[in-house]
């Protein structure tokens, strides 16, 4: 594979439009090993061919639409929950390793999967934590490496890990969630349930504390998928604060440097919205902003990892005193 | 409908924890804001970490507070936005915290809040927590900014630029 093809393919792969097949069996080239390869060998050129069905399927969704229906539905491999794609750096992220099953029993193993699906499921559910490719995960099955290790290669915030083991009908679970960057556990869990009780297990494991470790209050009010629809311009400038530091104190310091005269179009809240919030119409927000001609100024209250980092652009970062946000958050969360 | 209800609102639909709201207890408030989940500490380290980016200016509310058209003009700067004397003496006083409390029209309504921009921009006052927080309180405040941030960052998140000039230490490498 030359060198344009390998760099091609990566950028593909970054942005999450890389598609593998392959027509012989052979070995994929290094970097790609683990990511699903549609399998041609032995395709008899036909459309309704379950590669070539799978290959439609996997291009439309890249694409972003509904892959075409068909009469017949072809045969594919039992889906992963946890197989969502490769690592968006810009949104938190999460990687799930495969659970560790302590016995030899190959049932175990199968248990241990389907709580830690289970999990998943859930957690899939969480807007703005993106989930680690299933396979690429796969590689870390029954090895020893630590938390902090696998979460620095994969460049995710968090890991969660567990062990399973089962002893006639009596169930043993533990599961441990650590933050890759301090390399804190922020949750560990032990639970004994016997075996019927499984289910109540996955519910248990999601329960408030972990959820609440894993989604720091501020998601309450971000949604990070709302910056895929953002188109930037050149000379944008992002106000990034976190809440209660002088955030409209600057927008409106540069609102009002770009139109010295004082003549704003509209107020600074609606001229530079805040693009992660929930309670702003996305379409709406994208719609004005799109027909801004002016220099645009834009509002976070994400960490610098969680929004795109455009080199053009101009950032903003303004900070208060803790404590006085403190006594502000007060007022604000006021009910 | 107030920001909080709406927010919390929006939490229970996406399926994802509300924000606390003050029940009154300053102290029991404290205890869920202090901790990391609360997010101050973590974004004030994610961004203090990229200081030396060409394309990152770092604000401080006490100097913008202390020294508002000094700040307007190094952000003017920053921005590569060239403006009269006069030009600057006018943005700056439609900068004022109190002019745009009483201007809306230029500022926002900011109608989900309880009492509208005057509520939003609340007081503009800092020190405030010296009357409601304890000396523990305090303690484990100064614990979190420890252990979260390096000495450099945690004295400029305390007093703004004055961190620096005060102890001689306007080095290069702080683009503050």
């Amino acid at each position: 594979m030359s060198r344009w093809v390998a760099d091609e393919a990566e950028l593909a792969l970054r942005s999450e439009k890389l598609v593998p097949i392959r027509f012989d069996d052979i070995e994929s080239p290094i970097g790609f090993r683990q990511i699903q390869t549609i399998d041609f060998v032995g395709w008899n050129g036909r459309a309704d061919h379950t590669a070539m069905q799978s290959l439609i399927r996997a291009v439309t969704e890249r694409q972003g639409g509904q892959a075409p229906s068909t009469s017949s539905p072809p045969k594919v491999q039992p889906e992963d929950p946890l197989d969502i794609g490769t690592v968006a750096p810009e949104r938190p992220s999460i990687a799930i390793l495969p659970f560790k099953s302590l016995g030899a029993d190959p049932d175990q193993e199968f248990l241990a999967d389907g709580i830690r699906f289970g999990i998943s499921a859930t957690l899939v559910q969480l807007s703005g934590l993106f989930l680690v490719h299933a396979t690429t995960l796969n590689a870390y099955r029954e090895t020893e490496v630590s938390a902090v290790s696998v979460g620095t290669d994969l460049g995710v915030q968090y890991v969660l890990e567990g062990a399973v083991q089962q002893s006639g009908k009596n169930l043993r679970a533990t599961i441990q969630l650590t933050e890759v960057k301090t390399n804190h556990t922020l949750w560990a869990e032990r639970y004994e349930r016997v075996v019927e009780d499984v289910f109540n297990l996955q519910v248990d494991i999601m329960d408030q504390e972990l959820f609440d470790s894993l989604v720091p209050f501020t998601h309450a009010v971000a949604d990070y998928s709302r910056w895929k629809a953002f188109t930037p311009h050149d000379d944008d400038i992002f106000v990034c604060t976190p809440a209660k530091c002088g955030t409209t104190w600057t927008q409106t310091i540069c609102c009002n440097l770009i139109r010295p005269d004082g003549d704003l179009p509209a107020p600074v809240s609606e001229l530079s919205p805040w693009i992660e919030a929930v309670f702003t119409p996305e379409e709406e927000m994208h719609e004005a902003l799109r027909k801004q001609t002016t220099r645009r100024v834009l509002k976070s209250h994400s960490q610098a990892e969680s929004i795109p980092w455009y080199e053009s652009a101009k950032y903003i970062f303004v900070v208060r005193d803790g404590r006085d946000v403190f006594m502000s958050m007060v007022n604000l969360s006021d009910a | 409908m107030k920001f909080l209800d709406e927010v919390n609102r929006a939490a229970q639909e996406r399926g994802v924890p509300e924000m606390p709201k003050y029940n009154g207890d300053a102290h029991e408030f404290f205890k869920t804001w202090v901790t990391r989940d609360h997010g101050y500490f973590d974004m004030v380290a994610s961004y203090w970490q990229r200081r030396h980016q060409n394309n990152l200016l770092l604000v401080h509310y006490a100097d913008l507070k202390s020294d508002l058209e000094g700040e307007i003009r190094r952000i003017a700067d920053y921005l590569d936005i060239g403006l009269t004397d006069e030009q600057f003496a006018e943005v700056t006083s439609r900068c004022t915290f109190e002019y745009m409390r009483e201007h809306p029209e230029m500022v926002g309504e900011f109608e989900g809040f309880e009492g509208g921009i005057k509520g939003f921009l609340f007081k503009g006052q800092n020190d405030r927590w010296k009357d409601v927080l304890t000396a523990a309180e305090l303690a484990t405040y100064e614990d979190q900014l420890n252990e979260m941030l390096s000495p450099d960052a945690a004295a400029w998140i305390k007093k703004g630029r004055k961190a620096f000039t005060a102890v001689g230490k306007l080095t290069p490498t702080l683009p503050i």
